[in-house]
């Protein structure tokens, strides 16, 4: 398992409501399964932590935790199974 | 006695101040002289017989020597610097004991004397062994297996085995080779290649001191330029000429023009007492760790901060993964 | 000569080459295992017995197939004979959970999170030249944030006669450009998934089979491992012949 220090940025590509491809450092990733989803809330008495995390497995054998930032709305890769 | 020979002086209770006189009073008197510990020092003594005369009678000398500087010792002479040292400190003040076979004089101790982790006594008690001889008669290979390197040094110790080198507090000397060659050298292979010979000579002059360098100082002399000056620090300190070539060639592949080379001088800047491996026999991992801890400042020194670090879990069940460890650098 | 005089000898000699310099005649064997980092898997069967210290070993394969799972298990064995290691992550993408998991002692661990190739392989050089260290392992990282493992040829003279075992993870960059005359070229233990594991049509884990240096692992001689969950430390299998043995008995 990798833990990136800090996250990559990463964008989400969807087609009719389902999540066909991700994109990583200028390399897109066809998805072909997301394997689980969950949300993580913390420090709500603070600004707040809001993500939603997906695990994706992809067409060329990626295993990958992504989460979306639901305050910002931007999306970060921050772990892969190895 | 014949063979190697160590002779421990054991000061119970020294003052940092007692501490240094009799380091002083023992380099005075002594080739080869190292620190255990606060008040406790490893000789060696071996072939120096016809210089300094038998063991014992050295020993005699040394005794009184130290009372003069004010501390009632007490001496050991033993083949190996561990069991010098443990019989050291069973001898009463004043005294002087010696044993030629190391290993039955260890035996009837009580594991407590061996040098170690409580876990693996408590391990050894469980399996009815108390005393060293127990542990020394088991066969090493099982030893090896059962709890790994650190333990079958200790075990190696407790059969009264590896003479050791003696760390060497000697008082720094100059240590400096010049060479100079006839025909100009133009290749930076060429020149590693002639600084072999210059470099055999460091390493003889400072194993004869019992040191290993730290910093390095190469001066190049050159035709139709300034000579080239060259500062290297040694990390971990060595003392093989191949450790030091090999770092001087590095630092000479850094410099895209050497010029024409036709002399050079070498000198060891600064150096520390050598450590063999074998120092590992009185803190068993600590040389390791030491050289590993050296380098990793090393690294941090080259690489800057944030880059040299050691992970620590603080929260395991942390939901957001990132609060689950802390970094933090590596200093010690 | 009486046996101390001969320990000395010994000792003088190992202190001047290195430790097990000498092989004591009838211990040789033994010589070469307490050289050896064996993890207790069948990778060892693989591996011929574990790295060696003075001696280069890359696992290479693709990515999320298990070579940081099975790297961890080889730092374990390390750091089990009271050794430290030294981890190369230029990626920054160690996680120490992980490496716990797998049986990485964290104090012994010294991460070097250098960022470029040239500081990697100063890293490892300084490592392997180091006599503090068991392992040097350099993660080169995934394809999409890491460095080249070709970058890391300068490391090798510093291989041979260091007291560690260098270890290269690096992925395996299959239908993408492959340098034709690569400048590093290591004993490999190449990497494969085997399958993926479903369970209510959702994948769970996957089995993967490690092969030693090219040419010499038939694919019956294969490791075999399983990742049974996400986030899980790989498990030992065993090696694909003995499965199938066991299947046709």
């Amino acid at each position: 398992m990798r833990l990136f220090a800090e996250p990559l940025p990463a964008r989400l590509v969807w087609d009719e409501g389902d999540l066909v491809g991700l994109l990583v450092a200028g390399q897109r990733h066809t998805v072909v399964e997301t394997m689980r989803r969950w949300r993580v809330e913390a420090d709500w008495w603070k600004d707040g932590v809001a993500r939603d995390y997906l695990t994706l497995r992809t067409a060329d054998g990626l295993v990958c935790d992504v989460y979306g930032d639901r305050r910002t709305g931007a999306w970060w890769l921050q772990r892969v199974m190895d | 006695m014949t063979g190697p020979v160590t002779l421990a002086v054991v000061a119970r209770d020294a003052s940092a101040p007692l501490h240094e006189r009799l380091l002083a009073t023992l380099r005075g008197a002594l080739p080869r002289v190292g620190v255990l510990a606060p008040g406790a020092f490893a000789c060696d003594l071996a072939g120096t017989d016809r210089l300094l005369g038998a063991p014992p009678v050295v020993a005699r000398r040394i005794l009184a020597r130290c009372e003069r500087a004010g501390a009632f010792v007490s001496i050991g002479i033993a083949p190996a610097p561990f069991v010098a040292r443990v019989l050291a400190e069973r001898t009463p003040p004043g005294e002087l004991r010696a044993v030629s076979d190391g290993q039955s004089y260890l035996a009837p101790l009580s594991l407590d004397t061996m040098p170690l982790e409580e876990k693996v006594r408590d391990e050894l008690a469980l399996l009815g062994l108390r005393t060293i001889g127990d542990f020394a008669a088991l066969p090493r290979a099982a030893v090896f297996d059962r709890f790994g390197s650190a333990v079958a040094r200790a075990h190696a110790l407790a059969r009264g085995e590896y003479g050791d080198l003696v760390r060497a507090d000697a008082p720094p000397r100059r240590i400096l080779v010049r060479r100079v060659w006839d025909d100009a050298i133009v290749s930076r292979e060429q020149l590693v290649f002639a600084l072999r010979g210059a470099v055999d000579e460091v390493e003889a002059l400072l194993a004869t001191d019992g040191l290993a360098a730290l910093r390095l100082d190469l001066r190049l002399v050159r035709e139709g330029a300034a000579p080239l000056r060259i500062d290297r620090t040694i990390l971990p300190p060595a003392r093989e000429s191949a450790a030091l070539l090999r770092s001087l060639r590095w630092a000479l592949e850094e410099r895209d023009d050497l010029g024409h080379v036709t002399g050079c001088a070498l000198g060891v800047v600064e150096a520390e007492p050598a450590r063999g491996r074998q120092i590992g026999l009185f803190a068993p991992d600590g040389a390791r760790w030491e050289e590993a801890i050296a380098t990793a400042r090393y690294l941090r020194a080259k690489l800057g901060e944030g880059v040299v670090l050691r992970p620590r879990v603080v929260d395991a069940e942390a939901r957001l993964p990132e609060r689950a460890t802390e970094w933090v650098e590596v200093t010690r | 000569m009486g046996s101390t005089g001969l320990a000395r000898a010994i000792a003088r000699i190992e202190g001047r080459y290195g430790m097990h310099a000498l092989a004591r005649g009838g211990a040789s064997e033994r010589h070469r295992d307490e050289l050896a980092l064996p993890t207790g898997t069948s990778l060892d069967l693989v591996t011929g017995g574990g790295l060696a210290a003075g001696e280069p070993l890359a696992f290479v394969g693709p990515a999320s197939v298990g070579k940081l799972s099975l790297a961890f298990r080889v730092v374990a064995a390390a750091q089990r004979t009271g050794g430290m290691v030294a981890w190369i992550d230029p990626s920054a993408s160690l996680d120490p959970l992980a490496a716990v998991r797998s049986g990485v002692d964290l104090e012994r661990l010294v991460v070097v999170r250098a960022r470029s190739a040239g500081a990697a392989a100063l890293a490892a050089s300084a490592s392997l030249r180091s006599e503090g260290f068991r392992l040097v392992v350099v993660d080169t990282g995934p394809a999409f944030a890491g460095i080249g493992s070709d970058e890391l040829a300068p490391v090798l003279p510093s291989v041979r006669g260091s007291p560690a075992a260098l270890l290269v993870v690096s992925e395996d960059r299959r239908g993408g450009y492959a340098p034709s005359n690569p400048r590093l070229v290591l004993p490999t233990c190449t990497f494969e998934r085997v399958s993926w594991e479903r369970r209510f049509e959702r994948t769970v884990g996957w089995t993967f089979e490690v092969g030693g240096p090219r040419g010499h692992s038939p694919l019956d001689k294969r490791a075999l491992f399983a990742v049974p969950a996400l986030g899980a430390a790989a498990t030992d299998l065993g090696r694909r012949a003995g499965l199938a043995e066991a299947a046709a008995s």
